[in-house]
């Protein structure tokens, strides 16, 4: 064993950069609360408690001696400002009870990707009642069922609420940015879908050798030296769920099965053994389906698991690096968003998400979330400074400067699709991509 | 260090495995095989190539800031065809290096990527508690002071003292931080070369780490170093606390030691016989620690008698260990069920155990764990063994007082006796029965 080390000529390797991290997933940790057969009025409840107290402030300062009327006290033609929860009523959003109507054929086939039609209103309902929304200013396109919004106008003679004005609970309050001296990266990736075919093993290791220091020359692992931690947002695994039939699983399937999970846990250990790593469970991932998604089991991860640098999060996920506020989801929240409203492109929904003061306002309506009794763990009290979303088409960034304060929105692209992480300087909140490519070789 | 020879070492080895057996060499494959540090793997991947690269594809690694928008860093794997033309797209400063040597590059990546795993998984399969260049990334350009291990049986990041919550020694911390050095020096030039590619930050933490941790086995008391390990390291000092020492039964115990010595095996040793064999390793001097310890050994034998005794005396209280160890051999089978409850010497609990006894039978017994030596054991003994226990040791007070049947023979206390006992009496009135026919 030749068990010498060329130290003469190597350099003592780089110090890599750390960074004061503190989790703050208390909200998303399901912990103790029981299931005794609860419905989501409370979650809703809860929600509209908590946001009717910012509407109001804003509404008395942006419309002072206009009141504020419960909806079932609305008198016609009154001009007064009302607030409450909205509804959006689709005409082809899939319904359960679609599978039991008489004449299927009538019913207009909905595609699976956008369910809007031409036809929605909104309604806006508080305890009391509701009434629906007109107006040339309410854009349906632009709103989904579950945000809290005030609207100031007038009811009709028809019971309609002829809306003048929308307003939203905007950014909430947001810490100030702390001034960081040196240049420290956090890596961002999501998608890895390990155990898919598609997936290219080669790429992963690439990425893992880059953080990890051992490509490239003394440059390159420089550049790794200030990564200081690396977070997986979601899909990292893609297991054969339809080998869990039902029935006994053979010796072969088991393995199949299981397969997946031991690769990721082999490229977490390398991960973890040179730097923290936060993992957080995907739409796709053996985690429970319903948002908060609690982190993923540890025993998934024996190896992994041995590390302190090692941490599995909820999703969503907020943590504080350096005092900078980092929050984000698998993809969920927006995918669910894109499918009932209509926006530019991701970032615009995740900036509505900020105004809403609300990460997953379809939820529980389209989006499975657990029905919380005391609180709406999605609503926003503090506005972060990196707001990311994983599990996208592409790689987007925006700083959106809103009412003084500033966001990095980041979109983080399917790793097994563009072989791309994303990289965010504490210190200027910019961004660079890290790409990552076998193709060379499959080229002649 | 000879760095030039064993590099043209390393080369001359590499020739043999790539034009011989046709293997794929990556710069990582060869770091974690010849241990040496990725870095150097990259030089000594050029140098061969420089040599004896004819007929030999080569992968590049090319890596660099693309020109484009939005900035990104790309990290490219190319052929020596495309190698120009990738560095012409990164801007200047962009780093080449050979990724990999082989006889001919795959198209599919995931066959590229497949040697480096399977040597990768290796090192993952190895028992948790070893420490290896997989999971402590000891060979990476980056160290991260931040990462620590937990290795199952001791606690990480955490003072020496309290590695060894079981075994609390507070007259000698200076042997605490010894025996830890010992176990450093026993895997010695490797461990020597880890601390210095690791970096100051770590050298604290690794060591001690590195010395937990590389006696194999899966508890503490492992930490006392094995004999196959340390002999290695220090046989010359190992000779000293050999002397029989007349007319004391630690002399005796000592005696028995060296004697079983050489033919110890993993299921043979008892915690008592580990323990007694990590107070004679205290005895011995390595790392800083030299000049107090060398004063030490050239203390009397009567000092390390004391030592021991002391070692002893600390330990009975916990583990009641008798004097007689032929006792050992009796009880093996249940010394190695024992040690699982060694962590946690006075709970009493409710187990199920699972035996095989002697005869072949598999024999699940519900018992107490606890301290208490029985002096039910031996209606214990009679009941679940067959009448024709061989095993049975001769008194049973002194075998049930035995540390290594502490975890398992103390199982049995006297008021749940009833039982075990009644569980017991199934069994061996069904092997009675059977018994009568078979065994003739």
């Amino acid at each position: 064993m030749a068990a010498v080390a060329m130290e003469v000529d190597d350099a003592p390797p780089l110090e890599r950069k750390e960074a004061r991290y503190t989790r703050k997933d208390e909200d998303f940790e399901r912990r103790v609360q029981r299931y005794k057969g609860q419905q989501y009025s409370h979650l809703y409840y809860c929600r509209l408690h908590k946001l009717r107290g910012a509407l109001s402030s804003l509404v008395q300062s942006g419309f002072p001696g206009v009141p504020v009327c419960p909806i079932l006290g609305l008198e016609d033609g009154k001009r007064c400002v009302v607030i409450g929860t909205i509804y959006k009523q689709m005409k082809l959003k899939p319904s359960i009870l679609d599978e039991y109507a008489k004449e299927r054929s009538k019913l207009p086939l909905a595609t699976a990707s956008n369910f809007m039609h031409p036809d929605d209103y909104l309604v806006l309902e508080d305890e009391s009642g509701r009434v629906k929304l007109v107006g040339s200013v309410v854009v349906p396109s632009n709103y989904v069922t579950g945000i809290v919004i005030a609207a100031c106008g007038a009811a009709g003679k028809d019971g309609d609420f002829f809306v003048q004005e929308i307003i939203e609970p905007g950014l909430p309050p947001q810490p100030p940015l702390p001034s960081i001296t040196e240049d420290k990266y956090v890596a961002f990736i999501s998608g890895l879908r390990i155990g898919s075919d598609h997936c290219d093993p080669l790429q992963l290791q690439l990425l893992v050798d880059h953080l990890t220091g051992h490509l490239g020359d003394e440059q390159e692992q420089m550049l790794s030296a200030q990564v200081i931690r690396l977070i997986v947002a979601g899909n990292s695994l893609d297991m054969q769920y339809n080998l869990l039939a039902g029935q006994a699983i053979s010796a072969k399937d088991q393995a199949r099965l299981t397969e997946p999970v031991k690769e990721l846990d082999l490229v977490l250990t390398q991960i973890a053994a040179a730097m923290p790593v936060d993992i957080m469970p995907g739409a796709n991932d053996p985690a429970n389906f319903t948002l908060p998604q609690q982190s993923l089991h540890k025993c998934l991860f024996p190896g992994a698991s041995a590390y302190c640098t090692f941490l599995p999060a909820t999703n969503p996920h907020r943590f504080e690096l350096d005092g900078i506020e980092f929050l984000g989801t698998s993809g969920q929240n927006v995918d669910d968003l894109d499918k009932y409203s209509e926006a530019k492109d991701v970032l615009e929904l995740m900036e509505r998400t900020l105004r809403w003061r609300h990460i997953a306002p379809t939820a529980p309506d389209t989006l499975g979330c657990y029905p919380y009794t005391d609180k709406d763990p999605f609503v926003l009290d503090r506005c972060p400074h990196v707001y990311f979303c994983g599990n996208q088409r592409s790689c987007m960034s925006r700083l959106l400067t809103v009412e003084g304060k500033s966001v990095r929105a980041i979109s983080i692209p399917r790793f097994c699709d563009s072989g791309t992480a994303v990289l965010v300087n504490l210190r200027t909140l910019d961004y660079h991509l890290l790409t990552l490519s076998t193709s060379a070789l499959l080229d002649a | 260090m000879a760095d030039s020879s064993s590099e043209a070492g390393i080369i001359e080895q590499l020739r043999a495995l790539v034009s011989d057996l046709s293997l794929m060499v990556s710069y990582k494959w060869l770091s974690r095989k010849f241990l040496i540090s990725s870095n150097v793997a990259k030089r000594l991947l050029y140098k061969f190539v420089e040599k004896y690269g004819d007929g030999l594809e080569v992968l590049y690694s090319v890596s660099g800031w693309t020109q484009s928008q939005p900035r990104s860093y790309s990290v490219k794997v190319v052929k020596l065809s495309q190698l120009e033309g990738a560095k012409a797209l990164l801007a200047e400063g962009s780093s080449v290096h050979i990724y990999s040597i082989q006889a001919s590059v795959p198209r599919d990546p995931a066959l590229v990527w497949s040697p480096d795993n399977v040597q990768a998984e290796e090192f993952f399969n190895q028992p948790l508690d070893a420490v290896n260049c997989l999971r402590d990334n000891r060979f990476s350009g980056v160290s991260c002071s931040l990462v620590k291990r937990d290795n199952k049986g001791t606690v990480s990041s955490s003072a020496p003292a309290s590695e060894k919550p079981s075994l609390p020694l507070p007259p000698k911390p200076a042997l605490m931080k010894n025996e830890t050095s010992i176990a450093a020096k026993a895997s010695n030039g490797e461990t020597r070369t880890v601390k210095q590619e690791n970096g100051e930050g770590r050298r604290d933490a690794n060591k001690r780490k590195e010395g937990s941790t590389t006696a194999q086995g899966s508890s503490i008391a492992n930490l006392w170093g094995r004999p196959s390990n340390n002999s290695k390291a220090s046989p010359p000092k190992n000779d000293s606390p050999q002397k029989p020492l007349p007319g004391n039964a630690d002399a005796c115990i000592n005696a028995l030691e060296e004697h079983e010595n050489g033919g110890s095996s993993d299921d043979d040793i008892t915690n008592f016989r580990r323990l007694r064999r990590g107070g004679q390793k205290r005895r011995v001097v390595l790392d800083d620690e030299v000049s107090e310890l060398k004063e030490e050994e050239a203390a009397s034998e009567e000092k390390e008698e004391e030592e021991e005794e002391q070692v002893i005396s600390l330990i009975s209280p916990e583990k009641k260990i008798e004097e007689t160890k032929h006792e050992d051999k009796a009880s093996n089978s249940n010394s190695r069920s024992g040690d699982d409850k060694r962590m946690d010497p006075k709970k009493k609990r409710k187990v199920l155990r699972t035996r095989i006894d002697e005869r072949g039978r598999e024999v699940t017994e519900v018992v107490w764990d606890t301290e208490e030596p029985e002096s039910s054991k031996i209606e214990e003994i009679e009941k679940v063994k067959a009448p024709n226990k061989t095993a049975a040791p001769p008194p049973p007070p002194p075998a049930s007082k035995h540390p290594a049947s502490k975890a398992s023979t103390s199982k049995v206390s006297t008021k749940p006796s009833s039982k075990p006992g009644k569980k017991a009496a199934c069994g061996p009135q069904q092997g009675s029965i059977t018994s009568f026919f078979k065994k003739k």
